[in-house]
């Protein structure tokens, strides 16, 4: 390869070449790689801080990456805040080593007043201690903060994945982040040239370890100097968001859903009322809140919420391949539609082709005649 | 005050048609504006209203055809445009395409107070060009705006999306908003306006003209790479179910609500 190198005319595949080179150099060793960082979004609940769900999902899935290095890089948390550490911070911690974490690294700085600020302090930890994956929730703090932090660092950064792996490539050991693109009609799997590969990662979609990893690991304070930071936003007003119900939603183990096929509001209330029969959540596609029917809040797919239920069930909905993003992860996926040839029998596990507001009588009738839960 | 307002042409990708060797097909796919964009531009239109000497740039990165979006752009009321369009920028991850834009805002257009960019792509749908942005602008960005409530004195008050809250931002100018749809209405444009419209210029440039290096563009300039695109795999049973599908249907739930309450009991 190096000899190619010199007689090497054109300019582009001079460039490959150097590129490949690099990377061939470092073949007989692997490089001992660095640590892999997970970002702890806290999200305040009714005055209590507690860890967003999605980050016991990344450190379980940071393990399982660190795994594949034969050096096993540390695992670290990163906490970002301006906040004292009070009571509900050793809980915080003690989930985290639980969750799969080495390390605890908590960055503080008095003038982090909201994601600007935290986006800047983890930036400029990073520029010290730079690590070799750093991982964050595709949450909107997730998606606000990553791309500050990553263009800050000079890097990529591979947004809302919904896999992670390790790939070798030229060599070397790489992330590779796959995520659905194009309204979910095709996958990509990027890899990232630069160091940190930081990638954003769709919260219920990776499973968190059941079992606890460690009950104590290291812990290290970091204090960046945030001098020159101008904070320009001031928080005016802060109202609680109707969001309640729709964690609901992402955390049940049964949903049912409704789409266009139901109609009008007196249909849709069959589908409220069934849910609360069988105790599952309830649901809309696009076309159900379109028409009316039902909240934003409520709404499945890649414009609203992503959900893995145990048992997903589709009362009139046609199956947009933009909706079946929302729903690919669910165990198993029961369809009622009338029209038979509707996409959504080519992506379900039990296909009814029967009219869904009969269905749904049908299904109270008996679980009302029988009066036992289903 | 001087608005910018960044818009992107996307496929529709409501209508992509794939062959038989899995491979999307690009011949006949509609290019549209990305309806983030569309509002974003309304809600600069919005701000134009009530501050009457505003002036709105429209600044899009692509081939000669998104010139199409800015065309819709001008007609619906929008002052100038500037598409970005060299070989150079082809190929562009977030990071180059965001360092583009900036050099372009800091060398072409220099003057500007406010930055509005749709919150998500519905290509890509990263959300990260506009935060990429305001960085490389070293200037403040308020994400997930659902509303703009107050435009005066060289600040913005916006209202923003959060996960369990709506946060109430004041913003010192210039700023980055990336917008949601909820925040303008839209209207469409008469045939007139397109006829108007034809007066605005749209003004091409290039890498030299914006001041920007080969190293920074498109897809050298691109940490990011796709080492693989693939159709997204079904593996479902596909069991058609004619009769006694009342039976069925609860016996799956029966079966999940059971495995919990066994998993609860241990």
């Amino acid at each position: 390869m190096a000899k190619k190198k010199k007689c090497s005319s054109n300019n582009e595949n001079n460039e490959a070449e150097n590129f490949s080179n690099d990377f061939s150099n470092e073949q007989a060793e692997e490089r001992f790689a660095r640590e892999i960082f997970v970002y702890a979004e806290i999200t305040n609940e009714d005055g209590k801080m507690t860890l967003h769900p999605v980050v016991a999902e990344l450190l379980n899935a940071a393990r399982k990456l660190a795994e594949k290095y034969s050096n096993t890089p540390n695992v670290c948390s990163i906490i970002s805040t301006n906040n004292n550490i009070n009571d509900d911070f050793d809980t915080i911690k003690k989930t985290l080593y639980a969750n799969g974490s080495d390390k605890v690294y908590f960055i503080k700085n008095e003038k982090i007043k909201n994601y600007t600020g935290i986006a800047k302090a983890v930036s400029e930890f990073c520029k010290i201690n730079t690590p070799e994956i750093f991982l964050i929730g595709a949450t909107i703090i997730g998606r606000s903060i990553a791309p500050l932090i990553s263009s800050s660092l000079n890097t990529g950064l591979t947004a809302d994945c919904t896999k992670l792996e390790i790939t070798n490539f030229k060599d070397e050991k790489k992330l590779a982040a796959t995520r659905p693109t194009f309204g979910g009609q095709l996958m990509a799997t990027i890899l990232c040239k630069n160091l940190p590969q930081m990638a954003t990662v769709r919260p219920h979609v990776l499973q968190k370890r059941i079992d606890a990893y460690k009950e104590n690991g290291e812990f290290e304070e970091f204090i960046p100097n945030l001098d020159n930071f101008n904070d320009c936003l001031t928080i005016l007003n802060t109202e609680i968001n109707k969001n309640k119900l729709s964690s609901e939603l992402e955390n049940a183990q049964v949903v049912v859903a409704g789409g266009k096929g139901l109609k009008n509001e007196e249909n849709f209330q069959k589908l409220i009322k069934f849910a609360g029969l069988i105790g599952a959540s309830y649901a809309g596609s696009r076309g159900a809140v379109d028409m009316g029917l039902i909240d934003k809040e409520h709404q499945i797919g890649q414009t609203g919420k992503t959900i893995a239920p145990k048992v997903y069930i589709a009362f009139g909905i046609s199956g947009a391949i933009h909706h079946m993003v929302g729903i690919s992860n669910a165990k198993k996926i029961i369809a009622i539609n009338n029209d038979e040839n509707a996409p959504i029998f080519e992506n379900s596990d039990i296909a009814i082709v029967e009219d869904a507001p009969k269905v749904l009588d049908e299904l109270i009738a008996e679980l009302e005649k029988n009066e036992i839960p289903a | 005050m001087k608005i910018i307002v960044c818009v992107k042409q996307v496929p529709d990708t409501n209508d992509v048609k794939w062959s038989k060797e899995n491979n999307i097909i690009r011949e006949g796919l509609i290019n549209i504006i990305n309806p983030y964009d569309e509002y974003a531009i309304q809600a600069a239109l919005n701000i134009k209203k009530l501050n009457p000497d505003t002036k709105i740039t429209l600044l899009s990165m692509g081939p000669n055809c998104a010139k199409d979006v800015l065309e819709y752009g001008l007609a619906i009321g929008a002052d100038e445009a500037i598409l970005l369009s060299d070989k150079r920028f082809s190929g562009a991850d977030t990071c180059a395409t965001s360092k583009t834009l900036a050099s372009a805002i800091k060398n072409a257009i220099q003057e500007y107070d406010i930055i509005i960019t749709g919150q998500f792509a519905i290509d890509g749908d990263t959300a990260q060009t506009g935060p990429s942005l305001a960085h490389h602008l070293n200037i403040p960005v308020l994400t997930y705006v659902k509303k703009i409530t107050d435009v005066k004195n060289n600040k913005i008050t916006a209202q923003c999306e959060r996960e369990n809250e709506v946060l109430t931002f004041e913003g010192a100018m210039p700023i980055v908003l990336c917008v949601l749809k909820s925040c303008a209405e839209l209207k469409n444009p008469k045939i007139e306006d397109y006829i108007n419209a034809q007066k605005k210029q749209i003004k091409i440039l290039n890498l030299e003209d914006i001041q920007s290096t080969p190293d920074e563009a498109g897809i050298k300039g691109s940490p990011t790479f796709v080492q693989r695109a693939f159709r997204p795999e079904v593996n479902r049973w596909c069991k058609k179910v004619k009769y006694d599908y009342i039976k069925e249907i609860l016996s799956h739930i029966r079966e999940e609500n059971g495995k919990e309450e066994k998993m609860q009991q241990q």
